[in-house]
C-alpha cells in the first residue's frame, strides 16, 4: 500500500477537467465499472480452470455466470476459518473476499477527486461544521454525554471489541460504561414532558363533558341535514325511498379503529332500512368487519326479539360470507352473486329471490377509506346496473372521497361521522312518530311496552301513514327473472300484553335426527333435520293430523310427523327470546339443523318462528341512546384542546428558533 | 357476568393504551406493548377463524356435494379447482424456505397480475370512465353562477396542482419569476390545504376514537 498521502492536499488536475468525449456522469460510470468487470473477471476465472466462455463448452450464458459465482463462494464456504491476522475485517467476520488493500489509494483518490469536484454552496455550510459538532463536549463520553447514553448489548459489544482488536486498538473495557441500574436506566427514560402535557391537555379537555354538562360547548348537531350538505339530505332520502321488500346491499368496510364513528352509522342505516320493510344483505372483504356487521346486525335482530318483533336470518338479512382479496373479492362478488349467496346460507339454495347485484335497490357501503370506497366504486357499480351508490365513511376518510365521488354519476348520497349520526338518528326519530325531547334510552323496561307488529310485508301502520317521502331520481326498472319461489309466510297474531301461547312440537324420537320434509308423507323429498329436544313452532296440521306444518326462520315451511314429536303450548314471549339463555338454546338448536355445515351456530330455523319482519317504526325506537349528545360535546372539546396544543406547539418552536437565532 | 368480565377486560386494557401517554418508561412501557400484541394477535385469530368459517370450509362442504356446482364446468372441475387452489395456498407456507422461494413468488406473481388486471379494469369502468363523463358534462354558460364559480375554480385547481409537479426550470428565467412560477405557487398552495385538510380530518377520527373510550372509562366507573 502507498504511504503517499500528497494528493490529499492538493485536487488532481485531470479528475476535475473534462475528458474528450462523453459526459461528466459517463465518465465517472464507467471508470467505476471497467475496473470492478475487470476485476470480477480475474477473480471468477482461476488460473487453473478454462474460461467456459472462451472455450465455449456447454452451457447458456446465464449457467456459467451463475456457476462462475457459485464455484468460488462454494470454495470459500469450504476453506478453514480466515486466520487471525487476516488484514480485513469484513472478510474475517464474514468469510467473504474483499478488494485488494493495494487499491485503496486508487479508490480513496477518485473519491476525494468527485468530491472536489462538486460545486460547493453556502447552504451547505451546516454539512462543513458536522466535524467540529462530533467533536464536541456533548459527545464526549462522560456522564451525561451522548456516547456514554448508548446502551449496547452484550452481543454488540463484543463485536465492537473485536473489530477493534482487527484495526489494531485495544478493547477498552475499562472505559465502558458500567451497567445501568433501574433507577439510572428509569432517569434517562423520563417521560416525554411536553407529549405528557399534551396528552393531559387533551384528556382534561375531553372528560369535562362528561364530569358535568356545565363545561359541555357549543350547540349540538341540528335535527336535520343542512341543506347545504346536499349529499347528506340525498343519503336520508335515498334510504326513506325503500319500499318494503326491497334489497339493499349494505358492504361493512371498516376496522376497529373506525368503529367509534361508524358503528353508530351502521346501525342507524340498518334500522332504518328494515323500518321502512327493507331487506339487507351484508357483505365485506374486511374480516374484522365481518365481525363488526355481525355484531351489529346480532344488538338489533335481539333488541327486536325483545320487543316481539322478528329479524329473520336468510329472509330479512343476510350476511354474506367474507370476501377475501380486496377488489378481487368484490369483482367475484359483482359477478358471481347468487352462488355467494348460496354458500353464504350453508348447504341448501336460498330463498332469497336475489341473483345479482340487479336485483338490489341500491348499494350503501360504510367505509374509513377512500380506497374501499374506490373499490366498491370500480368493481361492483359497474355490475349494478343503474343501481345507485350511497356511502357512510368516517372523516379521516371524506376528504378524498368526497373529492372522488363529486365525478361520479351513480353516487348519491354522503355522510360523514359521529356528527352526522346524531343527526340521522334525530331525523329517524323525528319521521318515526318518537318525540326527540322524550326519547330515553332503551331499557329492558322500555323496550317490553315497545310497539310491535305482525304485519305482512307492505301492510299499512304508522310508518307507512306518513306523507311519503320524495322519490330520488328512480332507477330503471328491475329486470325481470325467475328467482326461487320464496315460501309463503303466515301471519302470527300480533303479540299483546297478555303473552300469548305459542304452539311447538318437540321432537321425542329415540330415533334421533329426524326428517323435515317437503310435504306431508314419507315420499316427500327431505328438507331438513330435527335432533331429539329440538323444538319447532307449528303453523298447521294436515288432515288426520299425522303430520305438524312447521316453518323455518328463512322462511320455508316444512312437514314433520306427529310420530316423531310431541305437541305442545309455549309462552310467546318465551320463546320469542329476550333473554341470553332462549337465545343460546336457539342457537344451539339452529346448528344441529345442518349437520353438515361445519358446526356454525347462525340460527337457520326458529323454534318460534313467525312472519317476517316487515315494517316496523319501533325498530329505530329501540336502539341505544347513551353518551351520544355527551360524545359529540367531547369531541368539540378535544378540538378545542387539539387546536390549542397545535397553536401552543408552533408558537413555542417559533420563539426557540428566533432564541437559537439570537 | 360474562358482559361484566369482558367489560373489565376492556376497561384494563384501554388504560394499558393509555399508558403509553407517560412515555417509554421501563416496566410500563410493556403495558401498552402488551396491549398492542393482543390487538395484533386477536386481529389476526378472528381474521384466520372468519377465513377459516366463512370462507374455506362452505367451499369445503360445496365441493362435497355434487349437487351443487359453482363453475359451469360442473361438480369435477369445482373440485379439481378448489384442491389447486388449496395447494397454492400450501405453496405460500414456504416463503421461509430461500431455495423453494421461487414456488412461492410465482403463485404471488398470478394473484398479483391477476389483481392488476381487475385494478386496471375496474379503474377503468369506474373510475376513469366516469370522470370522463363527467367531465364531458361542465356547466355551459347558461348555468347559475355559483355553479359556474365552483367549476372554474375546480379546473384551476386541477391544473395548477398538476403544473406543480412540473419540475423543469425555465431556461430564459431560471424559474423563479413569471406565469409559472405563479401557477406552481397556487398548485402547491392548494395541495398543501388538501393535505392540512386531510390531516385535520384524521386528527377528528382519532378524537372521535379517543372520545368513544373516555366515554366507555366514566360508563365504566358509573
Amino acid at each position: 500500500m502507498n504511504d503517499d498521502y500528497s494528493w490529499l492536499e492538493e485536487p488532481q488536475p485531470d479528475a476535475s477537467q473534462p475528458a474528450a468525449g462523453g459526459s461528466v456522469g459517463q465518465r465517472r460510470g464507467l471508470r467505476r465499472f471497467l475496473p470492478r468487470l475487470r476485476r470480477r473477471r480475474q477473480t471468477s476465472q482461476p488460473a487453473d480452470q478454462p474460461d467456459a466462455s472462451q472455450t465455449g463448452a456447454g452451457g447458456s450464458v446465464g449457467q456459467r455466470r451463475g456457476l462462475r459465482r457459485f464455484l468460488p463462494r462454494l470454495r470459500r464456504r469450504r476453506q478453514a476459518p480466515q486466520p487471525a491476522d487476516q488484514p480485513y475485517a469484513t472478510a474475517f467476520l464474514g468469510g467473504q473476499s474483499e478488494r485488494p488493500l493495494t487499491e485503496l489509494d486508487q479508490r480513496l483518490q477518485a473519491l476525494r477527486a468527485r468530491s472536489l469536484a462538486i460545486e460547493h454552496k453556502e447552504e451547505w455550510q451546516e454539512l462543513y461544521d458536522v466535524d467540529q459538532a462530533l467533536t464536541s463536549p456533548a459527545l464526549q463520553e462522560k456522564p451525561g454525554g451522548v456516547i456514554s447514553a448508548v446502551a449496547l448489548s452484550q452481543a454488540q459489544q463484543a463485536q465492537v471489541d473485536l473489530l477493534t482488536e482487527i484495526v489494531g486498538g485495544q478493547a477498552d473495557t475499562a472505559q465502558r460504561p458500567a451497567k445501568r441500574g433501574l433507577v439510572q436506566r428509569a432517569a434517562l427514560s423520563l417521560p416525554n414532558i411536553p407529549r405528557l402535557l399534551t396528552s393531559a391537555l387533551l384528556l382534561l379537555f375531553v372528560a369535562l363533558p362528561f364530569v358535568s354538562s356545565d363545561y359541555a360547548p357549543g350547540a349540538l348537531p341540528p335535527a336535520e341535514f343542512a341543506a347545504d350538505d346536499p349529499q347528506a339530505v340525498a343519503f336520508y332520502a335515498g334510504l326513506d325511498s325503500l319500499s318494503p321488500g326491497d334489497y339493499v346491499l349494505v358492504a361493512v368496510e371498516y376496522g376497529l379503529g373506525a368503529a367509534a364513528e361508524l358503528d353508530a352509522l351502521t346501525d342507524l342505516a340498518l334500522r332504518h332500512i328494515f323500518a321502512r320493510g327493507g331487506r339487507v344483505i351484508l357483505a365485506t372483504s374486511n374480516p374484522i368487519a365481518y365481525l363488526h356487521a355481525q355484531n351489529i346486525i346480532d344488538s338489533i335482530r335481539v333488541r327486536a326479539a325483545q320487543a316481539g318483533l322478528r329479524l329473520v336470518d336468510g329472509l330479512d338479512y343476510l350476511l354474506l360470507n367474507y370476501l377475501p382479496g380486496g377488489g378481487l373479492g368484490i369483482r367475484e362478488l359483482s359477478e358471481n352473486f347468487a352462488d355467494i349467496a348460496r354458500r353464504s346460507m350453508g348447504d341448501t339454495p336460498t330463498s332469497l329471490p336475489i341473483d345479482s347485484l340487479l336485483d338490489m335497490k341500491m348499494l350503501l357501503l360504510v367505509a374509513d377509506s377512500a380506497e374501499d370506497v374506490r373499490n366498491w366504486v370500480e368493481q361492483a357499480l359497474p355490475e349494478a346496473g343503474t343501481r345507485r351508490l350511497y356511502a357512510a365513511t368516517s372523516l379521516s376518510a371524506e376528504p378524498l372521497t368526497r373529492a372522488y365521488v363529486a365525478g361520479i354519476d351513480r353516487f348519491d348520497g354522503l355522510v360523514v361521522g359521529l356528527r352526522a349520526a346524531y343527526t340521522y338518528g334525530a331525523m329517524l326519530d323525528a319521521t318515526f312518530g318518537i318525540d326527540p325531547q322524550t326519547a330515553a334510552p332503551a331499557t329492558d323496561d322500555s323496550v317490553a311496552t315497545a310497539p310491535t307488529g305482525g304485519e305482512e310485508p307492505g301492510a299499512s301502520n304508522a310508518v307507512e301513514a306518513k306523507p311519503s317521502p320524495t322519490p330520488l331520481p328512480t332507477a330503471t326498472p328491475r329486470p325481470t327473472h325467475t328467482p326461487m319461489p320464496l315460501p309463503t309466510n303466515t301471519a302470527v297474531p300480533t303479540p299483546t300484553s297478555t303473552p300469548a301461547m305459542l304452539r311447538i312440537v318437540e321432537v321425542t324420537s329415540p330415533q334421533s335426527p329426524v326428517n323435515i320434509r317437503v310435504g306431508p308423507s314419507t315420499a316427500q323429498a327431505t328438507l331438513g333435520l330435527a335432533y331429539k329436544g329440538d323444538t319447532l313452532a307449528v303453523l298447521d296440521t294436515n288432515a288426520d293430523s299425522s303430520w305438524y306444518k312447521i316453518v323455518m326462520s328463512n322462511g320455508w315451511e316444512g312437514w314433520i310427523s306427529a310420530i316423531v314429536v310431541t305437541e305442545g303450548l309455549v309462552p310467546e314471549t318465551a320463546s320469542n327470546g329476550d333473554d341470553s339463555a332462549s337465545i343460546a338454546r336457539e342457537r344451539s338448536v339452529m346448528s344441529r339443523f345442518y349437520p353438515r355445515r361445519y358446526g356454525k351456530t347462525e340460527p337457520r330455523f326458529s323454534q318460534a318462528n313467525q312472519v317476517p319482519f316487515s315494517t316496523r317504526g319501533a325498530i329505530v325506537q329501540l336502539r341505544e341512546r347513551g353518551a351520544e349528545a355527551q360524545r359529540l360535546q367531547a369531541l368539540t372539546m378535544g378540538t378545542v384542546a387539539a387546536v390549542l396544543a397545535i397553536a401552543l406547539g408552533n408558537l413555542v418552536a417559533a420563539i426557540g428558533a428566533l432564541v437559537r437565532r439570537g | 357476568m360474562a358482559e361484566n368480565t369482558l367489560a373489565l377486560i376492556s376497561f384494563v386494557l384501554t388504560l394499558m393504551v393509555f399508558s403509553y401517554l407517560l412515555g417509554d418508561l421501563p416496566l410500563i412501557r410493556h403495558l401498552y406493548r402488551s396491549a398492542v400484541y393482543i390487538f395484533i394477535g386477536t386481529s389476526a385469530a378472528f381474521t384466520l377463524i372468519v377465513g377459516y368459517e366463512s370462507l374455506l370450509l362452505p367451499f369445503w362442504q360445496d365441493v362435497q356435494n355434487p349437487a351443487t356446482s359453482w363453475t359451469v364446468l360442473g361438480a369435477q372441475a369445482d373440485r379439481l379447482i378448489f384442491y389447486s387452489a388449496l395447494l397454492f395456498a400450501a405453496l405460500l407456507l414456504l416463503k421461509p424456505v430461500t431455495r423453494l422461494g421461487w414456488l412461492t413468488n410465482s403463485i404471488l406473481a398470478v394473484v398479483v397480475v391477476m389483481g392488476a388486471a381487475v385494478a386496471v379494469v375496474g379503474a377503468l369502468r369506474g373510475t376513469l370512465l366516469p370522470l370522463l363523463i363527467a367531465t364531458a358534462r361542465l356547466p355551459t354558460l347558461d348555468a347559475d353562477l355559483g355553479t359556474l364559480l365552483e367549476s372554474l375554480l375546480v379546473l384551476l385547481g386541477t391544473l395548477t396542482a398538476l403544473f406543480s409537479f412540473h419540475y423543469q426550470v425555465n431556461a430564459s428565467d431560471g424559474g423563479r419569476y413569471g406565469l409559472g412560477k405563479g401557477f406552481r405557487t397556487i398548485g402547491k398552495a392548494l395541495i398543501v390545504t388538501a393535505l392540512g385538510a386531510i390531516y385535520a380530518s384524521t386528527i377528528l377520527s382519532s378524537l372521535t376514537i379517543l372520545t368513544e373510550r373516555i366515554a366507555f372509562l366514566f360508563q365504566y366507573g358509573a
